[in-house]
């Protein structure tokens, strides 16, 4: 992972790793598509939705879960950029 | 008249060739091309060795591809075996192993994941694949088999129906579900068990071809025989939930709106996802006139919320079990909704052409008031477990309350309560069997894949009730020295399909028992409450 990266997405990353695919990370890089790959279903996301908020300390609104902010560890950065998480 | 599932598609293409059969974000197929395309795969597997009464898997995406390979297995006198395409590697060769698939239609990535010794007995002679990716691989992969790309089907096979004799009691699919000893079981159901159903719910909810049912339920799940097969016999169209948008509530919803969907069919969990986070007044519902779920208990407060949401269309309960598909069916009515109410609503009376009984233990029929398990006498009751008759002679019995002549009745394992208005209510489970999203859960199969590890002392898996999703499950171990709870939930992911999955792993140095030595599972679940 690039090191001027100032959003914490290790953490999102382990997460996911830990948490979704059970501690098996193997071909989870930057760009995998967490929806194609079944990563994310209706299940998970919520999983996941309530870790950020947590994490982050963000409000995650019903309209901004949609595939163009969760399909990729890249997506998620740039969704929580957006929010303002720094 | 139809006696075999497949006949429907032939029928409502004669009367509506151009009319849409299938909506999917891959491709639309109308009635005439959905047709032709299932007869060509039809005569590839029939070529490549397929015979009447052997089983074809499909291990793919939910797509109008696989929806084409449903009826082309048919059309070649074969039963479908839908395997989830997010189950693991394992319990997929399992199952196509268990049922000795003769063909699978399915994509270079899924059976790439597949163990290769599936292929090694030489018992699997074709292999469809619907991306032209990596024909070679694959083909070095399946050696005894023939592997064909899609687009070689469509180019060279002929279009006509190869008409293979087969009667309404052969099979017309196996559905897998969890069995209580670890290993899945395969519900076997034929062309009349399904049909029986088929027949009852087009005349019950008056399906027309202007109708629009979505099909939210994947294809190893029962719910998939009413999105498919009744949408096909009424010439409507079958709009398939794209992949994509499933888990976004927003998007969902809005899904629903801008195609019109007319009908819809899901398990309660899906619409209680919808009311909570779906933004549902954000869209318009007005062609929407029938919603009917299954497949667990809608907690009411949900319900209620649906249906201010959206008061307009029908609400219907139904019920049954996948060994003989729905068998009773309730339709909502305002006052199960009154401020207040907690108990869900029943699971309501049996449809046309199917009888259903509460029995106490003593074997008697119970009346209102009572209470007993549930047993169903219909041509829907399954043909029985693939290759498992003891586990059939179990739960389809000789009917005992009329030994007059030939009869059987089906023994569901639900404990329900007659009504007064002869409705039925749903109470509970006899055995460990639990749902989570709808799906059967077997505990069994979860310790099962707990004590495969080689590490594992003793296990137990509990389940704790979630209103949202029905249950949540937690797993307690005793290992030998070492053992991290890392390794085994991929143990278990190796093994288990991912709703099968403990939600926690908890390592005990030792785990509590009852007065006969077993383990006291009750008290481990009145620990997680507390």
């Amino acid at each position: 992972m690039a090191a001027d990266r100032v959003i914490d997405m290790a953490a999102v990353k382990n997460f996911i790793a830990g948490e979704l695919l059970y501690g098996d990370d193997q071909g989870l890089d930057y760009e995998t598509n967490l929806i194609d790959s079944g990563v994310i279903d209706s299940m998970s996301l919520l999983r996941l939705i309530s870790f950020l908020e947590e994490h982050f300390q963000i409000q995650v609104p019903d309209e901004a879960v949609i595939p163009d902010n969760f399909r990729s560890l890249s997506a998620i950065e740039s969704f929580l950029t957006q929010t303002g998480v720094s | 008249m139809a006696f075999l599932l497949n006949q429907l598609l032939t029928e409502s293409a004669q009367r509506l060739p151009d009319q849409a059969a299938v909506v999917s974000p891959e491709a639309t197929l109308t009635y005439a091309e959905l047709d032709s395309l299932s007869n060509q795969l039809a005569n590839r597997l029939i070529e490549d060795g397929v015979r009447a009464g052997d089983r074809v898997g499909i291990f793919l995406p939910k797509s109008a591809h696989s929806v084409a390979a449903i009826f082309g297995i048919q059309k070649a006198g074969a039963a479908y075996v839908p395997i989830d395409p997010n189950s693991p590697s394992q319990r997929a060769a399992y199952i196509l192993k268990n049922c000795d698939i003769r063909g699978l239609v399915t994509n270079s990535e899924k059976v790439n994941a597949l163990p290769e010794d599936l292929f090694h007995s030489g018992t699997v002679r074709s292999v469809l694949l619907t991306d032209n990716l990596n024909l070679e691989g694959v083909s070095q992969r399946a050696k005894n088999a023939r592997v064909s790309s899609w687009s070689d089907v469509r180019a060279k096979c002929p279009i006509t129906n190869p008409c293979i004799p087969v009667i309404e009691n052969d099979l017309a699919y196996i559905l897998y579900t969890s069995g209580s000893t670890g290993e899945p079981k395969g519900v076997a159901i034929s062309h009349l068990n399904s049909l029986t159903f088929v027949n009852w719910c087009f005349d019950e909810f008056g399906v027309k071809a202007s109708d629009k049912v979505s099909s939210h339920a994947p294809l190893h799940f029962d719910l998939s025989i009413f999105d498919i097969f009744c949408t096909i016999k009424a010439g409507a169209t079958v709009y398939l939930v794209p992949n994509e948008i499933l888990a976004f509530p927003v998007l969902l919803a809005r899904w629903i709106a801008e195609q019109g969907i007319t009908i819809w069919y899901s398990v309660p969990s899906a619409l209680i996802q919808l009311v909570e986070r779906g933004k549902l007044e954000a869209n318009n519902y007005e062609r929407l006139r029938t919603v009917l779920f299954a497949g667990e208990v809608f907690p009411i407060k949900y319900l209620r919320q649906v249906v201010q949401a959206i008061p307009h269309p029908g609400y219907f309960n139904l019920y049954g079990p996948t060994e003989t598909n729905v068998c009773t069916f309730y339709q909502v009515q305002a006052a199960d909704l009154a401020p207040g109410r907690t108990e869900p609503v029943p699971i309501g009376k049996a449809c046309a052409n199917t009888a259903v009984v509460a029995i106490d233990d003593q074997g008697n029929p119970v009346g209102a008031g009572g209470e007993g398990e549930l047993y169903v006498r219909s041509s829907t009751v399954m043909k029985g477990y693939w290759g498992r008759p003891d586990a059939t002679a179990k739960v389809v019995l000789p009917n005992f309350l009329n030994d007059r002549f030939s009869d059987v009745i089906y023994k569901t394992g639900d404990i329900v309560r007659p009504l007064p208005d002869g409705n039925y209510q749903y109470v509970g489970r006899r055995d460990k069997m639990i749902k989570s999203r709808g799906y059967r859960i077997e505990l069994g199969e979860i310790e099962a894949a707990l004590y495969s590890h080689p590490e594992v002392k003793e296990a137990a898996a509990v389940a704790l009730a979630d209103e949202r999703i029905g249950a949540r499950i937690v797993a307690y171990i005793v290992s030998s020295n070492g053992l991290h709870t890392r390794e085994l939930e991929n143990h278990c992911k190796e093994r288990l399909p991912r709703y099968m999955m403990p939600e926690k792993f908890e390592f005990r140095p030792q785990l509590p028992k009852t007065s006969t030595g077993k383990i006291d599972k009750v008290s481990l679940e009145k620990e997680e409450v507390k």
